[in-house]
């Protein structure tokens, strides 16, 4: 058992580890915060309802980068690993395909989680900047911004001076920087006067970023199922058009459910993303009860164990051709 | 050497079809090939492009499935992660994670073999200095030459110190310098009663290093069985004379030759080999050098690796003959 949980770590690891020093993760992970960050100062200047604006357009953006991030991490750990043939020195060790399979998915799961912790705390300092019509707040959104530049001014000095790659160091130090700044600003209002922590963030959001996050999870368990099936452009196009089924699910078989067998087998096959998406929710000062949030994560948490016993069931039977 | 009949891999009749989307057959790679590899022995299966080599290979390591026949590996199944435990694989590429170091590399190999950390530390360290990439341990595998990656490939097959070593290709991509290297270390291997199953187009590596063979063609065995009955000509005969024999004893010889046979015989100079004459001037180059850039001069064969095991010795108390290392 001791090896099983040994060999599941590292190769989870490693996922994280080829993931993050993919120049195109972290260029994906930075444009999600600086759009973030720059939405506010755009929005604020030119419309009104600038706060619900920002909200919408930043969780929106946060959705659509995480589908696309997800896909692609599961894309170059599952299909380049064995377009690239590092599965066979892999599966040729003594390790489990269900290890194998499982240990993967988490690696992804982990980056997407990473990614979701970085542009939610973003979404709140970005709201914050929002807040009052017509004002920016700098002491949010400059300490935004800044994050990711000096994220990348700190990875290119260790890649210089310490030679370790350039990629992983920013993403590290964005998530970090992005953490240290959300941290340091919640302690101040939008003066730069003290304050009690977090008076100014909308602590309704989480709550919504943390549905769109179980949504990113999902279409990263169907990229990694179809992964070792398919090339990394028909495993695109597949999640792809999961997720625009998922947008119309309730209306193109939810409603015929009741009466034709296959309608139900499709409503329940493809996931249904209006649970997912509450942002209209908050409108107004409006909150997410915490028992949606707990159902909703039920049926996510059972959609994808059962997505992954089925990827699993594939995987263990199938050979392994480069 | 170590040879004894105990089999390392035996395959029965091994036959493999690939099949295209509707299930209909399209190849037959593989076609009823049966060989037995020994503990102790260096098998070779050698063959053109396409003739099964590598497909044979990824049945043995359970990667591929075979359509008919037995194959038994370690007296288990291919797919069984027991087997894998004691087998040592390097792929016909250099099969390596681009965005990782050599020494994050083998680590990750390592930790799959649930090798504690103070050993797992010697290994890479010891695995390092044989392949000569101490000095790049920590650069990405992406930025290396083929060669390089080769040998970081090389290190990561032989972790967990194996009993059945399995090498694809193992001398592509390497200068003569690692080639000799490999073959040093797969005689050492097999010293120690390691088996190792080779497949190489490179013939000369081949008859330098394997006990037996088997020749594959278009799936088929067309030829199998020890190196030295394959290539052995019984119609013909050499004559090794000493070293510095003179001139008036050569024609002696010569003379009483043509006396008996009746035909004048072939008198020829032994040549050495352009692999020790090329080792020779780089050595002498080496000693000259004062900075290398790319692989370091490959070191001694990794300690953990030619030390021979505890339980070994104990055989060798017990009578079996001690092995050889070259």
């Amino acid at each position: 058992m001791r090896s099983i949980i040994k060999q599941w770590t590292s190769i989870a690891w490693l996922t994280v580890l080829e993931a993050i020093r993919q120049p195109v993760v972290i260029l994906l992970f930075a444009s999600a915060v600086i759009f973030i960050g720059l939405m506010p100062l755009v929005i604020t200047q030119t419309l009104g309802e600038s706060a619900k604006l920002v909200r919408d357009s930043a969780i929106a953006f946060y959705f659509l980068c995480g589908l696309v991030l997800g896909s692609y991490v599961a894309c170059i750990s599952i299909t380049h690993e064995i377009q690239r043939g590092t599965v066979h020195a892999v599966l040729s060790k003594p390790v489990p395909r269900a290890v194998f399979f499982l240990a993967k998915f988490c690696g992804v799961a982990l980056i997407m989680l990473l990614y979701s912790l970085g542009t939610t705390l973003a979404i709140l300092m970005s709201e914050r900047t929002a807040h009052i019509p017509f004002h920016v707040d700098w002491w949010s959104a400059g300490p935004l911004l800044a994050a990711p530049v000096v994220a990348f001014i700190l990875a290119g000095l260790i890649n210089y001076f310490g030679r370790r790659p350039f990629a992983s160091c920013a993403c590290a130090g964005m998530v970090t920087g992005i953490v240290l700044v959300f941290l340091a600003v919640g302690f101040l209002d939008p003066l730069g006067r003290p304050a009690p922590f977090g008076a100014w963030y909308s602590w309704n959001l989480p709550a919504a970023c943390i549905l769109i996050a179980l949504a990113i999870l999902i279409l990263a368990a169907w990229a990694v199922i179809l992964a070792p099936r398919f090339k990394p452009m028909p495993t695109a196009s597949i999640c792809g058009t999961v997720f625009l089924l998922g947008l119309i699910s309730d209306h193109l078989f939810g409603r015929h459910a009741d009466t034709h067998i296959l309608a139900a087998f499709f409503h329940t096959l493809i996931p249904n993303w209006q649970h997912f998406w509450v942002a209209d929710a908050l409108t107004d000062g409006g909150i997410i009860p915490f028992h949606y949030v707990i159902s909703v994560s039920q049926y996510a948490l059972l959609y994808l164990a059962g997505l992954l016993l089925a990827g699993l069931l594939i995987f263990r039977h199938s050979e392994i051709k480069s | 050497m170590f040879e004894t009949n105990e089999s390392m891999i035996q395959a029965e009749n091994l036959t493999k079809v690939f099949r295209d989307f509707w299930r209909r057959p399209i190849i037959r790679a593989v076609d009823r090939i049966s060989f037995t590899v020994n503990r102790g022995e260096v098998f070779g299966l050698l063959g053109p492009n396409g003739s099964g080599k590598s497909t044979t290979i990824k049945m043995i390591l359970g990667l591929l499935y075979p359509t008919d026949g037995t194959l038994d590996v370690l007296g288990r199944s291919p797919r069984d992660v027991k087997a894998k435990a004691r087998i040592g694989y390097l792929p016909e590429e250099s099969y390596l994670y681009p965005y990782l170091s050599p020494e994050e590399t083998l680590h990750f190999f390592a930790r799959l073999f649930d090798l504690d950390r103070a050993e797992r530390r010697s290994r890479v360290d010891q695995l390092l200095d044989m392949t000569g990439l101490r000095h790049a341990r920590n650069r990405l595998v992406g930025e290396f030459s083929k060669g390089m990656a080769r040998r970081v490939g090389i290190a990561q097959a032989l972790i967990n110190d194996p009993d059945l070593v399995v090498l694809d290709e193992p001398t592509s991509g390497l200068d003569p310098l690692g080639c000799r290297q490999i073959k040093d270390l797969i005689l050492t291997l097999a010293s120690r009663g390691k088996s190792v199953l080779l497949s190489s187009h490179l013939l000369a590596d081949v008859e330098d290093v394997c006990d037996r063979i088997a020749i594959l063609y278009n799936g088929r065995i067309h030829a199998a069985g020890p190196m030295n009955e394959l290539l052995e000509e019984r119609h013909r005969h050499r004559i090794n004379l000493p070293e510095q024999l003179p001139p008036e004893q050569l024609n002696h010889v010569l003379q009483c030759m043509r006396d008996i046979i009746g035909a004048e015989p072939d008198l020829e100079h032994p040549r050495r080999n352009l692999e020790q004459f090329f080792l020779e001037i780089v050595e002498k180059a080496r000693s000259q050098a004062v900075e290398q850039t790319g692989a370091a001069p490959v070191r001694n064969i990794a300690e953990y690796l030619s030390a021979r095991s505890a339980a070994e010795s104990k055989q060798d108390d017990t009578g079996t003959p001690p092995p050889e290392i070259p």
